[in-house]
């Protein structure tokens, strides 16, 4: 190819994006690897499409399309530039440029079916599906794993552990539910003897779990037990949930983690959050059986899970320094109690600040306020000043 | 008169309606009707306001003449009108005029979707003067005991201009209805869909997420007359999983997020 093929390429993308004329060298620079390529016509197609979107993207896409073409076909190229367009529209050039490095795992695996799914792309119904479970304002936000402070439901910013798309979407509904339900479940706020019903400012639990020699091992089996009783209320709650993730959870169990008699307490639990059988079956250890009608029992409660974990506890201790304690299985999230704390604390805090202005504004209202403050005002600034009360 | 006693005939409920108090609202409604008041009806659509005036007329034996109002509807539309039939002009009553002439029970439905001059006409009927004046005819209607007048708007989705003025609505003893206590709703569902105990606390609780979403941008919830047309479709042998979305999801929103988000729901409760 000559110079002269260059100049041709150059003129057909004005014909192209007419009647801009943008500078030469910098279309000569984006269009001159092309020149050889045999999918051409299919690559220039597209320039009218971006070019009037963004004349960044579409230099960009010039620059990539070659590389996109390796992983996809010619025909896919339209689908691929309009994804890309939607990003541009939703998150801008950063989010396009980001989306067209990447086309096996941002195109490829979708237009298979297969592949991870972001919290952005389903926080569009996400957000009202977990309202509607909460019944008023609950909000969204990604982190690394999942947890709730009681105002936001955090999630993992990504999922990838099926190789269905729908798999994971339905993986953070599930994620999702569960986080509710703790909160719904009162999981952050047992009752402990001696203190006041209902008193949801307390950081009881966290008292309770420090008690133990191991607390982040008390937080685990707490948790777990937990997540075991929110699993039987969901089976009560959401029946079509727990129906169509049965699979789903099984597979999310490590199989090698449970090995029949020699199972842990920590594992058995594991496996039950997955499995979730609320009937005991042959082979089922004693200790369990016990477990699961307490668990499943009506007046079953946060406070159950706290006296089953005094009850575990030193079991599980024996158990962590003989064999390496797993993970929890991901849909039950992470137990963040100083987050719950915190964001009580804030509420709290807004609520106090909330009254101290409606009461300021009111006392403003009275006619002794308005002598009140027009006889601060004649004394010396500062001097016997009232903190908070502004004239209106 | 002949004909305006069949006309009147075909407004009367003669079974009784199913209706399931939940509140002092019959006892508040049958002392505003022994004392000549007019009924003002507040609401969220599909919560049960007209069944209500249905049940009311057949308690109270007196036919029921709905008017279902809307940004057209006149006074002439009200009051009534001149017509011509044979060359001749012949005066015509409006279904107020009838129902006031007959002592009926006139239900304005969504008062404040009719035009503004419509308000104007009912103020003398909706105080203690209880009449209604005929300015085309140059004569004045008295309401008789028997008839009531009461009208019904839902406070939920009226934008401010078309509000009821306070001049229209310090005429009327109100009642707000809101959607039944999960329980009694189930109940409804249950005799009205014709579904079991089960199944119908389980639409209540869909409807109950459905109700939620003011803030997500859904003006109004899942009505109970949507649980019961789910209920409906049922016994037709419709699956739950076609029913939901036909019966509520797709008459809720066209929001494609929205309508994802209430499809979840609706998976995760069936």
């Amino acid at each position: 190819m000559t110079a002269m093929d260059t100049q041709t390429l150059v003129e057909r993308f004005y014909t192209l994006i007419a009647p801009e004329l943008p500078n030469e060298w910098d279309v000569e620079e984006a269009v001159e690897s092309l020149v050889d390529d045999p999918m051409l016509e299919s690559i220039l197609a597209q320039v009218p499409v971006i070019w009037p979107v963004s004349n960044s993207l579409c230099y960009n896409y010039l620059g990539l399309v070659q590389k996109a073409l390796v992983c996809i076909r010619e025909s896919d190229l339209p689908s691929w530039v309009n994804e890309t367009l939607d990003h541009y529209e939703v998150g801008g050039l950063r989010a396009a440029q980001q989306f067209m490095l990447d086309v096996e795992r941002n195109f490829v695996c979708r237009m298979q079916g297969r592949g991870g799914v972001r919290l952005a792309e389903v926080a569009g119904w996400l957000l009202p599906y977990v309202q509607g479970l909460a019944g008023g304002r609950l909000d969204l936000a990604a982190a690394e794993t999942a947890f709730t402070d009681t105002g936001t439901l955090y999630l993992p910013a990504e999922l990838t552990h099926f190789d269905r798309e729908k798999d994971n979407t339905t993986l953070y509904k599930l994620l999702a539910s569960y986080q509710w339900s703790f909160i719904h479940q009162n999981t952050f706020f047992p009752e402990f003897p001696g203190q006041n019903s209902g008193d949801q400012h307390n950081e009881g639990l966290e008292h309770f779990l420090n008690s133990f020699s191991e607390p982040q091992l008390a937080a685990r089996l707490y948790h777990t037990l937990e997540t075991l009783r929110i699993g039987f209320f969901l089976q009560k709650e959401l029946p079509g949930l727990m129906r169509s993730t049965r699979r789903m959870r099984k597979a999310l169990f490590p199989a090698t983690a449970h090995d029949g008699e020699e199972a842990s307490v920590l594992s058995v639990l594991d496996q039950q959050c997955c499995l979730l059988e609320t009937r005991p079956t042959a082979g089922m250890e004693l200790w369990y059986t016990e477990i699961l009608s307490r668990l499943t029992a009506g007046d079953a409660g946060p406070e159950t899970s706290v006296t089953l974990c005094r009850t575990l506890y030193d079991r599980v201790l024996e158990e962590s320094k003989k064999e390496y304690v797993e993970a929890p299985v991901l849909f039950q999230g992470e137990l963040c109690l100083q987050s719950v704390y915190a964001a009580r604390q804030r509420q709290r805090q807004l609520i106090e600040e909330d009254f101290i202005d409606g009461l300021s504004t009111y006392l403003l209202t009275l006619p002794e306020a308005k002598g009140f403050i027009e006889e601060q005002q004649e004394k010396e600034p500062g001097e016997g000043r009232v903190q908070g009360i502004k004239p209106s | 008169m002949e004909k305006d006693r069949l006309q009147l005939d075909e407004h009367r409920i003669v079974d009784e309606p199913y209706y399931l108090s939940t509140g002092s609202e019959i006892e508040v409604a049958e002392a505003a009707y022994r004392e000549g008041l007019p009924l003002l009806l507040k609401g969220p659509t599909g919560c049960g306001k007209t069944r209500f005036m249905q049940y009311l007329a057949w308690r109270f034996e007196r036919p029921l003449i709905t008017v279902s109002c809307h940004d057209d509807l006149s006074t002439s539309d009200l009051v009534g009108r001149y017509l011509i039939r044979a060359g001749e002009a012949f005066w015509a009553d409006g279904p107020l005029t009838l129902a006031v002439r007959a002592g009926a029970i006139c239900y304005l439905d969504e008062i404040v979707e009719a035009r503004k001059d419509t308000t104007v006409v009912i103020h003398p009927l909706a105080d203690d003067r209880r009449e209604l004046p005929i300015e085309k005819r140059g004569e004045l209607v008295s309401a008789p005991a028997e008839f009531m007048l009461a009208v019904s708007y839902n406070p939920g989705y009226q934008s401010v201009l078309k509000d009821l003025k306070p001049s229209t609505r310090q005429r009327f003893v109100s009642l707000s209805f809101d959607y039944p206590a999960p329980e009694f709703e189930a109940e409804i569902v249950c005799r009205e869909g014709g579904v079991d105990t089960e199944l119908a606390r389980t639409l209540v609780r869909f409807a109950g997420m459905t109700r939620s979403l003011k803030d997500s941008g859904l003006a109004e919830g899942a009505s109970t007359r949507l649980l019961i047309q789910v209920g409906k479709l049922l016994n037709q042998g419709i699956d739950v999983n076609t029913a939901c979305p036909a019966a509520i999801t797709e008459s809720l929103t066209d929001d494609p997020e929205l309508l994802a988000a209430i499809d979840e729901m609706a998976s995760s409760l069936f």
